[in-house]
């Protein structure tokens, strides 16, 4: 009995991790395959994990929201358009609750109140040159690649909302621009030109005074 | 300020464009110095940010966490579909004659010890799973609001200032009338006692209308579910609805505050706080009733009455049976 069980759920591995993230969310909607929910959380463990540690600046918070993205994903599959791709969905349904998360959290909401609110990406530079001023360590500090990263991480995480969205979902995660807006819902020139300021105020915060040539 | 070019090599130089995007970038690239010096000059504009794309390591088992969690979610909702009676399942009468009483003691013991040490992890995850389908539920409503608004003139549903029905309530009969709502059940928070009514039914305004003056208070207290609604305002002494301006701190909808108790914390999720829905559509749960600032309390308007706001910025949720003021004249 046993030698025909191994080989099957063997069998069985190999065709769950070879099918495609449509075809699993598909199939789990359709037929409630446990499986397959399963192979798509794990593909999109560290993925999405490192997503919304960076979006959240705490790996608590980023535990909490990744569970909850893919508890939405059960409760929302059915919202899911065929033919569509799933990891922009995904990051869509990760961001709202990445921004859930954000709004329960009382420190961030009181650390927010001097934030521009509504349309941000246009009151960007405004917010930005706020940032001039903060006092951060010198040169000399930030050699050492941990404090450096650390500090570039603390620059992104001050940029205005709309802004550090686009830079985490296309510089850090990688999606397109066409995805970024996907999963956005804006236009896909908006992504390009707050990915376009976005870095050019990093490079200006970052580079002349802080890291050496 | 557009900057093009720029864009497309900044896309160009993470892999941010699409295959035909980022053919005709490198077909300019063959040809045009002064596109590869633009090229070179973004890269350099990249290079501080490399230090910091970094992947973060989850949590050990954390895919498991999330697994268990959307099963025993699961399991709660067939659970809720299927509710077998007790007495249909089978006695295990051969189970217990076969088993000597320090077996079963030990059994039982280490039941118990399981318990007390899974309870608080089974009860926290039973707490956000009904909390996500809280909010599920506000944002249904929330897009049927937002549809209603749309057909009447930017307007929300409109509490009568007076008459029969002019309670918070009215929102759930007025968008299951129109079509907006299709089913009692979106009203119903998962996390209130509402939802062991498995019954539980919006009654239509037909049925408002002709209720006996002995029936209305208990149909007036359910009828808004167990969430409440926003009471309108008054504008120069004259009472309106609320209009649709997409406000992110004006509270449209949420669980349904509870009058007698401190802050007027609703009961829904065990007094720990309530889902909101908020005019621009988005979700919050809240542990206190000032979700913007420290002055605007949802539950009650400016002079601290669960009442209609005395201005137009002013949201005051009300319990389904709660009034705006009456003798007001009535505006739109």
């Amino acid at each position: 009995m046993s030698s025909t069980i191994g080989p099957t759920w063997a069998k069985d591995a190999v065709k769950f991790s070879e099918r495609s993230d449509e075809e699993l969310l598909l199939d789990y909607r359709q037929h409630g395959d446990r499986r397959s929910f399963e192979e798509l959380v794990h593909r999109y463990e560290r993925e999405l994990f490192t997503y919304l540690r960076r979006y959240l600046g705490s790996a608590e918070m980023a535990e909490d929201a990744f569970q909850q993205t893919f508890l939405q994903v059960h409760l929302k599959c059915e919202q899911y358009e065929a033919g569509r791709k799933v990891r922009p969905w995904l990051y869509t349904v990760a961001t709202n609750q990445a921004i859930d998360a954000q709004r329960r959290n009382r420190r961030h909401r009181m650390a927010s109140l001097d934030r521009r609110v509504g349309n941000e990406g246009e009151a960007a530079a405004g917010a930005l040159v706020d940032m001039l001023v903060h006092e951060e360590p010198g040169p000399t500090e930030v050699l050492e690649s941990t404090e450096r990263r650390e500090f570039v991480q603390d620059v992104v995480d001050r940029l205005p909302e709309a802004l550090k969205q686009v830079v985490v979902l296309v510089y850090y995660q990688g999606l397109k621009y066409r995805e970024a807006a996907e999963v956005l819902d804006i236009p896909v020139g908006t992504v390009k030109s707050r990915l376009h300021a976005a870095i050019q105020k990093l490079y200006e915060l970052i580079t002349p005074t802080r890291l050496p040539q | 300020m557009s900057h093009p070019v720029e864009e497309q090599l900044l896309g160009y130089a993470i892999g941010a464009l699409d295959d035909s995007e980022r053919e005709q970038i490198e077909e300019g690239l063959k040809n045009d110095p002064w596109l590869r010096r633009e090229l070179a000059s973004v890269r350099e504009r990249l290079k501080p940010l490399e230090t910091s794309a970094v992947v973060f390591d989850p949590p050990p088992g954390l895919a498991e966490r999330a697994c268990q969690l959307v099963a025993m979610q699961a399991a709660a909702e067939s659970a809720r579909r299927a509710r077998p009676s007790i007495s249909a399942l089978p006695a295990p009468v051969g189970w217990l004659s076969q088993t000597r009483w320090p077996d079963l003691v030990m059994a039982i013991g280490v039941g118990l010890a399981a318990s007390l040490l899974l309870l608080p992890a089974v009860r926290s995850n039973r707490f956000s799973a009904q909390l996500a389908a809280c909010q599920d539920n506000l944002r249904k409503v929330g897009f049927a609001l937002q549809s209603y608004s749309q057909r009447h003139g930017g307007f929300f549903p409109l509490v009568p200032s007076q008459g029969r029905l002019a309670v918070a309530g009215i929102y759930a009969p007025m968008l299951l009338r129109g079509g907006f709502l299709t089913e009692s059940q979106t009203v119903v928070c998962p996390g209130s006692g509402l939802n062991d009514a498995a019954r539980f039914r919006v009654p239509s305004l037909d049925e408002l209308e002709k209720a006996a003056q002995d029936d209305l208070p208990r149909l007036l207290c359910a009828m808004g579910g167990s969430y409440g609604y926003c009471l309108g305002h008054l504008r120069n002494g004259v009472y309106e609805g609320t209009r649709n301006r997409q406000r992110p701190c004006f509270a449209l909808v949420s669980d349904a505050p509870s009058p007698d108790r401190p802050g007027h914390q609703s009961r829904n999720h065990g007094g720990r706080g309530q889902n909101v829905l908020f005019e621009d559509g988005h979700v919050s749960f809240l542990t206190c009733s000032k979700p913007c600032n420290l002055f605007d309390d949802i539950f009650v308007n400016d002079n601290g009455l669960v009442a209609a706001g005395l201005h137009e910025d002013d949201a005051v949720i009300g319990p389904s049976d709660a009034s705006p003021l009456v003798s007001l004249k009535v505006g739109r």
